[in-house]
């Protein structure tokens, strides 16, 4: 056997060795990017949970003002019911979105309720939600990046090849709503002098 | 080897060219997989990172004014610090080798340094990035990527008493980690020579951090006292009657040196406690995630940014996976040559 055919089964063996390990290490690749995803989203299932568990109780401190306007709290509640139902990261991302929209309504509305706005159980579930809704934002970017992160190396070469194997397909990100995305409408009353 | 007479250490260095080619190999694999792991995770905030997963933050070095320490060898205030011993070993072998490194010389010289024992500032340092709260980083066993240089300071072992104050106190207050280093001057006869290396994180500098987060605070319980509280309270039981009589143990009305020490153990780990207690309520109240070693979840600590140590990871990557192949076939057809000619 010649020194040259030794460099050859080298090339070969190593080439070999090469192509398998890098098929591993992206086919690991991927499915940790889909595990990844999975995760994330259940990070934002958790919270989703808890701004649920706390909904009823700030309705029943509206409630305890009999002036409260009742329409807004029903939206709530129908939003609520909405997120209960659904199933999947879009429907339930709608509905998250819902009941966002309904509970800047209520905050925005108990402005004009002094007594209200004073209530420490109201402050404290204002707090609470507030902060819910503060890390909600930073955990639906985080699931988005995940998202971004997969769906982009699903297209490159040679992710590709192995994504093409495995079925993945593009997964969808936590959509905001269009009313989030608005702007906001800022009603300043002023004064009359003279 | 069918009659072949081979001399010299070429043989062995082909070997060892041949078994560093697949380690190269490998380690080119294991880079590769740390590359994807940053990659696929997003960064994350501090304040609402969810704990108990792999998390990547990135932020600044903060500490409280009273923890800042100084680097042993460059004197440089800084968060944490890091020093290595390492000591230089020479070859045995007379017939040098053409491979030289920044460990190793050729020549009269020949050797290299051989880390010896290691020791940090503390366990660890906090960062902040502005999110509202903090992460404490323990650094035991995190993979460290740097940037920027080390300081080094060489001495032989009988030269010991003229190392830098810095470093000799370092190295005192260390002296019962270091099993494998003896602060003691030898005589010239037997004499070694030893190289400090110091790195260190400045407080203010851009940390990025990928590992597994957990929650809650444990600041582990001190058994020392510091000199400077147990002074303070020498002072504080001479300046109070009520105390004196208290620690007046012979009820003689003096208070001789024994029992004042003794008395002033005795407040001085109730200051501490108390400060202690303080420190770690008002830490507690702003440090969210705790990033520490958790097998087999990948720990990486580094001061470039995520996009540098990305492009660093896959440099080192192609070079290992590409270059351990070339290295192992070439040295194998090397011996194949040599001992069937």
């Amino acid at each position: 056997m010649g020194t040259g055919i030794l460099i050859f089964l080298g090339i070969v063996l190593f080439g070999a060795l090469a192509i398998i390990g890098y098929f591993i290490t992206i086919y690991n690749g991927l499915i940790s990017l889909k595990e990844n995803i999975k995760k994330s989203w259940s990070n934002i299932d958790v919270i989703l949970k808890q701004r649920h568990d706390e909904l009823p109780k700030l309705i029943s401190v509206c409630e305890s003002y009999s002036e409260f306007e009742k329409g807004i709290l029903d939206q709530l509640m129908k939003a609520r019911e909405k997120y209960f139902k659904a199933s999947g990261v879009t429907k339930k991302s709608e509905a998250s979105n819902e009941v966002t929209a309904a509970l800047q309504g209520i905050f925005a509305l108990a402005e004009n309720y002094p007594d209200l706005k004073a209530n420490k159980n109201f402050m404290q579930l204002q707090e609470r939600i507030s902060h819910l809704e503060e890390t909600l934002a930073d955990r639906r970017e985080f699931y988005n990046d995940s998202v971004n992160n997969y769906n982009i190396r699903i297209k490159q070469i040679p992710d590709v090849l192995v994504a093409g194997m495995l079925n993945y397909q593009d997964e969808e990100m936590f959509k905001v709503s269009q009313k989030e995305r608005a702007d906001v409408k800022i009603n300043i009353k002023i004064p009359k002098f003279g | 080897m069918s009659g072949v007479h081979i001399e010299g250490s070429e043989p062995i260095v082909a070997l060892i060219g041949l078994g560093l080619g697949i380690y190269f190999f490998f380690a080119g694999f294991r880079e590769l997989k740390s590359k994807r792991i940053i990659q696929n995770i997003p960064t994350s905030k501090i304040n609402t990172g969810a704990v108990g997963t792999n998390v990547e933050v990135t932020g600044r070095i903060v500490c409280e004014k009273d923890q800042i320490v100084h680097a042993p060898i460059s004197g440089r205030p800084c968060a944490f610090y890091s020093i290595e011993i390492q000591r230089w070993e020479r070859n045995r072998s007379h017939r040098g080798s053409s491979l030289g490194s920044h460990n190793s010389r050729t020549g009269f010289n020949r050797g290299r340094w051989v880390t010896v024992e290691s020791f940090n500032s503390g366990k660890g340092f906090f960062i902040d990035d502005r999110s509202g709260a903090n992460a404490m980083v323990l650094v035991n066993g995190a993979i460290i990527k740097r940037k920027g240089g080390t300081r080094d300071y060489e001495l032989q072992s009988n030269n010991f008493d003229q190392m830098p104050a810095g470093l000799r106190q370092a190295l005192e207050s260390n002296q019962k980690k270091l099993r494998k280093f003896k602060l003691k001057n030898t005589s010239w006869l037997f004499s070694n020579r030893f190289r400090f290396r110091e790195w260190h994180f400045s407080v203010g500098e851009k940390i990025f951090v990928l590992g597994h987060a957990d929650s809650g605070l444990r600041t582990p319980k001190r058994n020392t006292l510091k000199f400077k509280t147990f002074l303070r309270a020498k002072k504080v039981i001479q300046e109070n009657d009520k105390l004196k009589s208290r620690f007046d143990t012979n009820q003689d009305g003096k208070l001789d040196e024994a029992e004042l020490e003794r008395g002033a153990k005795i407040i001085a780990q109730q200051l501490e406690a108390k400060y202690s207690k303080e420190k770690l309520e008002d830490l507690a109240s702003k440090t969210k995630l705790i990033f520490k070693q958790k097998k087999p979840n990948p720990f990486y600590i580094s001061n470039m940014s995520e996009k540098d140590l990305i492009k660093d990871l896959a440099t080192w990557s192609t070079l290992k996976i590409w270059g351990g192949p070339i290295l192992t076939t070439g040295c194998a057809a090397y011996l194949f040559v040599l001992f069937f000619p």
